[in-house]
């Protein structure tokens, strides 16, 4: 049996730089690790965690349980992903094991013992010492997780202060070390940069710069990658399993994307509800989980599936079992998934001929942006020089009539803004946008309000853009009647209707934004969206920052409601995923630009941008391992 | 940074420009004049009336008597006060200092106190110290400023510690300055405290609030999740980022230096700008009146102005875009 070497001293990081080279060699593994638990019930195991059961009062006085009963362990250098649902109770795992609860928070029972301590019963004091040191934490937001006046060298050089017997002036050199080791190259001074200053995926790299400073051997990472589109995460999760393997640390990976854990964790515990309802070896359990939500959280969105009408799904299994039911078997997966994979295979033409069918009886496209020009003037009154950005630079684009553009692009392409513009909430500079042969551009604003009707934009945090003040039925409804359609009743009741339309109950109808999830508060967006009766919806990532499982069920409406209204799709995502599963052609967008336009089967099979290839790429790296091997 | 600073000072300086165009406009728009209780009077004819009025060029045009007015600043007069028959500076002048000497001594306790006990009350939020703070200030509030001057007047001739008014005893030869320092503090102290007492209450949940805010953020629980010590993150991580909102609202408690303490200055016949302004105010001497305003638009902007310098130098999102 192999036997982990021990990280046996807490001080151990106050080593000369070379020894310490030496101790990293030796604790780097020729293998990957795997736990077994008949292995490791002999070893001491780094992190055991009993029956623990957290609750949080609500307004109303009540208690709920956020962590009910949860027990696991974690060996020596070993990585567990922790895989639920969103608001099951992942992150407050993480909290409750450091003493972060939020205050209406409270660990009921339950103990976890570190190193023979028990951190749920340890005094703020003692748990300062272990913060950081011994056990650190990476959050998901990586921008909100760091102070935005401190300089990124303070940041780190807190840590370590806070930990080790340096002087600020050796602190600070140290920072510089750490940041080499998460990927930065010397030469940037990123010692003296603000957060504000970094990207996203910067701003997470300095996170984990800070989570390693004292050589920790427990971190936790709570949906480390979440906020970062698909490149960014590659390179976040590569980071960690170097960091892993490098400095033999112990990873908890707390996450709702099962692609995520595939590529970095030995074993995953699900979670559901606060309960864990199972825990197994990573690969085994992506194979012969007998759990239905298991199955759903793991079931990653597959590149390859292509888009098809609502019930050309329902007849190309043909198996009578809705796809998307719970108790879907493996061999059903494996037909659907093998039928997919014949699809790729013969061609994409089915695809373009399904296209050029439905276009048929229509003259042209339904939206047509022609040189589309859109220009900012950055920078704020204290700045000395303002430069102008190019939001948009000729843009060209065609929207057929009840099909699915997508639009891709990193953060700060362009794409929300040639949304808003074509939601005429913008005015371009100048170009032309064409709806229906009449040029939106060249109306007043008061007669684009018939226009604004038409086309309807989806926001990507529904949370902020419903009215917290009003009930569901209002907010469908608002618009309705702003329309004067009709008199209140007579809206209230459409309200109803497109409510249940939309998948949620209508006795819902009265209840607030804040009573709802995020994915029932994304459908009662689209509900308002649908009021008017649009002829275009645009999603402007309208499914970003779901979990698969609601992603799924969003997706699926959204194709259903394609084919019900005839409805027309502007898709803006930097997720491939799920625009292959709902688009028919992409457009990548490039700094204003658009650098390539092809159907989603050519773009995935040959992308010709530099950025086509990288979102490709990054997308199919994270597929589960078991989608790859099932596929072979 | 020096560019954007001068913009801010034209920005600064037209708005001051506009104020007082605004202030002409509105007086003369507001019915009556200080000659109008003269024509009442049987004694005065008609003539000597109609002579005063045009020496001092009210029967000119409003865009004439402006420019006149311009011309006077220019001379630094700042207009005419009818009622004591002087230029506004000098009038002005006494007052304005008599006022400030009691509203920066009041503000700059009013931030002393207001500070640290807002910061205590956020950091131990829902303790006793928060929840007794906060009633006090709930109390504090829902007192009238008058009500406050009046009790503080009462205790004062109670108890004859404290002068009921004015700024230096009348029979008191000055002996020496100490002495005479110690007269004029005895006399401060009752209106400061009157003013304080109004302003402790906005300023501590101000403090409060923004301390609780950031508190309550994420990169605080990332940098208890490191380990680093509370009074370190309070120091360090919390204090910095909360400063962000009082900076600028220090900026606008400076636009009250000049005129919030009015109530409290006729109340405890301070002779500062507040009974000077009363009293131009019923008696229609509407020069005294556009100076005192502009003068208080020209606090407030400097106030921001040095807002804006602080904002610059204590937030890196600022300094950049």
């Amino acid at each position: 049996m192999r036997t982990v070497p021990q990280n046996t001293a807490s001080t151990d990081w106050i080593v000369c730089p070379a020894r310490r080279e030496v101790r990293d060699v030796m604790n780097r593994r020729e293998a990957p690790l795997h736990f077994e638990p008949s292995q490791g019930l002999s070893v001491q195991p780094l992190l055991h965690v009993e029956d623990l059961t957290v609750a949080y009062r609500t307004q109303d006085g009540e208690q709920f349980l956020a962590l009910d009963g949860l027990t696991f362990e974690i060996a020596q250098g070993e990585a567990v992903g922790v895989l639920g649902e969103s608001g099951c109770g992942k992150t407050t795992l993480g909290l409750a094991l450091l003493g972060l609860l939020a205050p209406a928070g409270r660990v009921i029972r339950g103990s976890a013992f570190f190193r023979g301590s028990n951190l749920l019963a340890l005094a703020e004091r003692e748990l300062q010492e272990i913060r950081g040191a011994a056990i650190s934490m990476v959050h998901q937001e990586p921008g909100a997780a760091l102070n935005p006046v401190l300089r990124i060298g303070e940041h780190l050089a807190d840590v370590i202060c806070a930990h080790r017997p340096l002087s600020r002036e050796r602190a600070r050199e140290e920072a510089g070390l750490l940041l080499a080791q998460v990927g930065f190259p010397p030469e940037t001074c990123i010692v003296a940069a603000y957060p504000h200053q970094l990207s996203g995926g910067q701003q997470q790299r300095v996170a984990i710069a800070q989570a390693i400073a004292c050589r920790p051997s427990l971190l936790i990472a709570d949906e480390p990658t979440t906020a970062l589109d698909n490149v960014t995460q590659l390179g976040i999760l590569d980071l960690l399993t170097r960091l892993r393997d490098k400095l033999h640390l112990a990873v908890l990976l707390i996450t709702h994307d099962s692609g995520v854990l595939a590529r970095t964790v030995d074993r995953i515990l699900v979670i559901r509800d606060g309960r864990l309802i199972e825990q197994g070896e990573c690969r085994e359990l992506m194979r012969w989980s007998q759990d239905s939500c298991t199955q759903a959280l793991l079931q990653s969105t597959p590149v390859v599936a292509r888009r098809r009408n609502h019930e050309e799904a329902l007849a190309d299994t043909s198996d009578p079992v809705d796809p998307r039911s719970r108790d879907q078997t493996e061999t059903a997966n494996v037909v659907a998934i093998r039928s997919m994979v014949q699809e790729c295979r013969h061609g994409f033409d089915v695809l373009t001929i399904g296209a050029q069918a439905r276009e048929v009886g229509n003259q042209g496209p339904l939206l047509l942006v022609e040189n589309l020009h859109k220009r900012y003037l950055q920078g704020r009154w204290l700045s000395r020089r303002r430069h102008q950005v190019d939001a948009l630079y000729g843009v060209e684009l065609q929207l057929q009539r009840g099909s699915t553009l997508a639009l891709i692009g990193a953060s700060g392409s362009g794409k929300s803004t040639l949304a808003r513009c074509l939601a005429c909430l913008e005015k371009p500079d100048s170009g032309e946008i064409w709806f229906e042969g009449v040029d939106l551009t060249a109306r007043t604003d008061h007669k684009l309000v018939p226009f604004r009707r038409q086309i309807q934009l989806i926001f990507q945090d529904p949370g902020s853009s419903l009215n917290p003040g009003f009930t569901a039925l209002e907010i469908v409804a608002e618009p309705l009647l702003a329309a004067r359609r009709g008199t209140k009743k007579q809206c209230q009741d459409r309200a109803l209707e497109l409510i249940e339309q939309v998948g949620l109950r209508s006795d819902w109808a009265q209840r607030f934004p804040h009573q709802f999830s995020a994915g029932q508060r994304r459908r009662l967006a689209i509900a308002r969206a649908l009021s008017l009766e649009p002829r275009v919806l645009i999603l402007d990532e309208a499914l970003t920052g779901l979990d698969r499982l609601v992603q799924t069920q969003i997706v699926e409406l959204l194709l259903q409601l394609q084919t019900d209204l005839s409805l027309t799709y502007l898709y803006i995502s930097h997720d491939l995923g799920l625009v292959a599963r709902l688009a028919d052609r992409v457009t990548v967008l490039r700094q204003g630009q658009i650098v390539e336009t092809a159907s989603v089967a050519e773009l995935l099979a040959h992308p010709q941008s530099v950025q086509a290839i990288n979102l490709v790429g990054a997308t199919q790296e994270q597929e589960p391992v078991c989608f790859r091997s099932q596929l072979a | 940074m020096i560019f954007a600073f001068t913009r801010r000072l034209a920005q600064s300086l037209f708005v001051v420009f506009g104020v007082s165009v605004l202030a002409f406009l509105l007086t003369d728009l507001a019915p009556g004049e200080y000659f109008e209780e003269m024509k009442l009077n049987p004694q005065i004819s008609p003539k000597t009336v109609a002579a005063l009025r045009a020496e001092h060029g009210l029967d000119r045009p409003v865009a004439s008597r402006y420019a006149l007015w311009v011309r006077s600043v220019a001379r630094g007069e700042f207009g005419y006060s009818f009622a004591y028959n002087c230029p506004v500076w000098p009038l002005l002048r006494t007052r304005a200092c008599n006022t400030l000497v009691l509203t920066i001594t009041a503000l700059f306790f009013s931030w002393i106190i207001a500070i640290p006990t807002g910061i205590l009350a956020a950091v131990g939020v829902g303790r006793w110290l928060d929840q007794f703070s906060a009633v006090c200030t709930s109390f504090l509030l829902s007192t009238p400023d008058v009500l406050i001057g009046l009790v503080l007047l009462a205790f004062a001739l109670h108890t004859r510690w404290f002068p009921t008014g004015g700024m230096r005893d009348a029979g008191h030869v000055e002996t020496s300055l100490f002495a005479a320092g110690r007269d004029f503090a005895r006399h401060l102290i009752l209106p400061v405290m009157a003013l304080t007492a109004g302003t402790i209450p906005l300023l501590f949940r101000h403090v409060r609030s923004a301390t609780l805010d950031v508190l309550d953020s994420p990169f605080i629980v990332a940098a208890r999740g490191h380990g680093i010590s509370r009074t370190r993150i309070l120091f360090r991580h919390v204090l910095p980022v909360a400063a962000n909102p009082l900076i600028s609202l220090f900026g606008v408690s400076m636009g009250t230096l000049l005129g919030g303490s009015l109530l409290i200055e006729v109340i405890m016949s301070w002779p500062g700008l507040g009974p000077l302004l009363l009293h131009a105010v019923l008696e229609r001497d509407v020069h005294v009146v556009i100076a005192a305003t502009v003068f208080s638009t020209l606090f407030l902007t400097i106030g921001n102005l040095l807002a804006d310098v602080l904002l610059y130098m204590a937030d890196p999102r600022i300094r950049e875009d």
